[in-house]
């Protein structure tokens, strides 16, 4: 037949009229059809080169590099040092020790769960994320709790052990800080740590203490200085948050108001009243607004046992709450 | 769901109404799963006039179609009509080639290629070649001639083709939906597909599709369509003359037409009345019935007359003892079949599909549209065997009709 076809002439039929169309003379539904289309080839053509290069780096790997492709019979003993990554300050030795792995032992039998609780339980470290990379790596990641106080507790020995509490309230022994950075923690006073399975609850609150300690690191690294001790004894009750430092014994802050409006008081009374720790105010009590009663040591001792507080316009020695007007005058720089 | 199942639809772009079918085929069987209709705009005697309006009406029912099938349709069998569609007669022969006079397959084929070698006016487009039954030295041979002994081989084709654009047309409106045509049907010999059985086409049998724009028919014998048609005038010009003759609008006219329109005259009509719409609201009115049975009748008549005309003597009453059967939207018009069986002289019969067709798809206007499907798939698979030694397509050709 198709020999003999060409012999004869035929005739164009219905079937030679093309039937390509542009877009713009399609309907929505048209377009919508032929966009779908277009999609399902171009997904079908990049699963079908998807395939074929997986399977040509198969081969090759098979081909040429064998030993790239790990046996499961062919693995060896782990190495005794991960692959380790941390966004903190511990250290692979650390992991080796906390991991405990035992010598010559294979990746396969590792259990990657019990080896992350075993990372899990100093405290320390928030997430643990462990990878077996055959033929024998290890293969750590740690993202690491970050201390905001420090507390001292005695144990059942009697004797006294500096603990790190973190920004969640989990309180841990901590390792590998620099004794800088541990002196220039402030403490923390006036919380009752109860032991569960040898680890402390964690601290309540301890959020809101840490957006202080966070905010008043930001305000002015020299207030966070004078942040020597926290005391959470009226934190419960009350929502006062007491920090006693070299220039003040008491700085109440309350949690009900802004922290950055009480540091720039703070702030303001320290630029204003020059205390220092030879001549240190009494008590600086935030939590009442505008209203900040600052009491002194000297008119104490001169009341006797009394705090002497007086109003503002007076001798400023004498006595004077310091009134929210003065703070107003320059509030661009505190950013109130 | 087997890989082999296609969702095939039918369209039939009329006058009237825009119809899409959706047939399930799984290779052994055909169900039908959807069903979308739309009145017809910017179509008139079966052409597309107006793209954009045609587009939106057609690809309004594909889309209901297809929301009530849940399937998405993966090509198109695409009914062909309009005045533009013509045919006419060609045959060949040759002598058999073997020394032993047995027919090979390489007689059938070249008398089939003489047979259909038959250039066209320009702008003309071949729609469909139908043969008619080999001749052997003079005798019938109803299948295939392949190893029969003979010395003369015959073969005769009716050639249907159409106007170029207007092929396009209808194609390209499907296209605009992003749905190919793997069918073009001419539209008698759908609904004649469906209104005859293979044992009244092989003793004649005149399939009458009497449409709102057009009429189509199918005269078939010896099992084969022998003379195929299309007559663009149909039931709107019913409407439209009784519009005219009694002054009214169109809708008006129609619905006198559908209400008390008749294809011959009933004998106790005269002098009786007919309210227009009798619910005695403003504007409402009498007519005279013998004059709406007049109008009905007279185009009626005329309408087969033509047919009649046209077929010329192919149709012959004794070459066609199944008689005439009559399908279309226009074929419910009361007494047709007595209005036909007068013209013709046969017995007349109305139409009806298989009772395998669901209830609501047996009206007389939905026989093109199942016609197609039906049609169709029987062609195609009679053409698998031929297509079978034809290249496959290749696999990025695969792909590429994807689009």
């Amino acid at each position: 037949m198709s020999e003999q076809s060409g012999l004869f002439p035929t005739a164009r039929s219905w079937r030679d009229i093309p039937q390509e169309v542009t877009p713009r003379a399609m309907s929505k539904t048209g377009r919508r059809r032929y966009a779908l289309a277009i999609g399902k080839v171009v997904a079908g053509i990049a699963f079908a080169g998807a395939v074929t290069w997986a399977t040509i780096a198969l081969i090759t790997a098979i081909e040429y590099h064998p030993r790239t492709i790990a046996r499961a019979d062919e693995v060896g003993p782990v190495r005794a040092m991960p692959d380790f990554k941390t966004d903190g300050v511990l250290t692979a030795e650390w992991a080796v020790k906390a991991l405990a792995i035992p010598k010559g032992a294979s990746l396969m039998e590792l259990d990657l769960r019990q080896l992350q609780a075993r990372l899990l339980a100093s405290g320390q470290v928030r997430v643990a994320v462990l990878e077996k990379r055959f033929p024998d790596t290890l293969v750590v990641r740690l993202n690491e709790r970050t201390p905001v106080t420090r507390v001292m507790v005695r144990d059942g020995s009697g004797s006294p052990q500096m603990y790190f509490v973190a920004g969640d309230g989990v309180v841990f022994q901590g390792e590998g800080y620099a004794a800088s950075f541990c002196n220039a923690l402030p403490w923390l006073d006036g919380v009752k740590l109860v032991k569960h399975g040898g680890r402390f609850d964690p601290i309540e609150g301890m959020d809101v203490v840490a957006d202080l300690i966070t905010k008043a690191r930001y305000e002015s690294q020299r207030l966070y200085s004078l942040f020597h001790v926290i005391s959470l004894a009226q934190f419960h009750s009350d929502g006062f948050i007491e920090v006693r430092s070299p220039v003040c014994e008491s700085v109440i802050f309350t949690t009900h108001e802004n922290f950055f409006r009480q540091l720039a008081y703070f702030d303001y009374i320290c630029d204003a009243m020059k205390p220092t720790a030879d001549n240190p105010l009494a008590r600086i009590d935030l939590s009442l607004g505008r209203n900040v009663p600052v009491a002194f040591r000297d008119a104490v001792a001169s009341k006797g046992s009394r705090r002497v507080e007086a109003s503002a316009g007076d001798d400023g020695r004498r006595a004077a709450p310091i009134t929210f007007p003065l703070l107003q005058r320059n509030p661009p720089q505190r950013e109130l | 769901m087997s890989s082999k199942t296609r969702f095939i639809g039918a369209v039939e772009i009329g006058t009237s109404k825009i119809t899409v079918l959706i047939g399930e085929y799984t290779g052994r069987e055909l169900a039908i799963i959807g069903y979308g209709e739309c009145q017809s705009r910017g179509v008139v005697k079966g052409t597309v006039v107006d793209y954009k309006a045609a587009s939106e009406c057609t690809h309004s029912a594909l889309e209901a179609a297809e929301q009530g099938a849940g399937e998405r349709i993966d090509f198109v069998y695409l009914a062909q009509s309009g005045g533009h569609v013509e045919g006419f007669y060609n045959e060949a022969s040759v002598n058999v080639k073997s020394a032993d006079n047995m027919v090979s397959m390489l007689d059938v084929d070249t008398v089939c290629s003489l047979a259909t070698a038959k250039e066209l006016p320009a702008g003309r487009m071949v729609v469909h070649n139908l043969r008619r039954p080999f001749r052997l030295d003079g005798r019938i041979v109803p299948g295939s001639p392949e190893h029969l002994v003979g010395r003369r081989l015959e073969s005769g084709y009716w050639i249907v083709h159409g106007q170029e654009n207007k092929l396009a047309d209808g194609i390209h409106v499907i296209r605009g939906f992003n749905l190919s045509v793997r069918e073009l049907i001419l539209s008698s010999l759908a609904s004649g597909h469906m209104v005859t059985t293979p044992e009244e086409r092989h003793n004649g049998i005149l399939s009458i599709d009497v449409g709102a724009g057009t009429t189509d028919y199918v005269l078939y014998r010896d099992g084969c369509p022998f003379v195929t048609g299309v007559v663009a005038v149909g039931g709107a010009h019913i409407t439209n003359d009784l519009a005219i003759g009694l002054r009214l609008t169109e809708g008006q006219a129609e619905k006198l037409k559908v209400h008390h329109g008749r294809a011959l005259i009933a004998p106790g009509s005269k002098g009786e009345k007919v309210w227009l719409d009798g619910n005695f609201a403003i504007g409402d009115r009498q007519f005279p019935r013998h004059t709406i049975e007049q109008i009905c009748a007279a185009r009626t008549w005329e309408i087969f007359e033509v047919v009649k005309k046209k077929l010329g003597p192919a149709f012959a009453p004794d070459k066609c003892a199944a008689g005439v059967v009559l399908t279309g939207g226009s074929s419910k018009l009361p007494a047709i079949a007595e209005c036909a069986a007068k013209v013709f002289g046969v017995p007349v019969h109305l139409g009806e599909a298989p009772s395998t067709v669901s209830q609501n798809l047996r009206e007389p206007g939905y026989n093109t549209a199942l016609g197609l499907l039906y049609y169709g798939l029987s062609s195609q698979t009679e053409a698998a065997p031929r297509a079978a030694h034809r290249k496959s397509p290749n696999f990025l050709q695969r792909i590429l009709s994807g689009f």
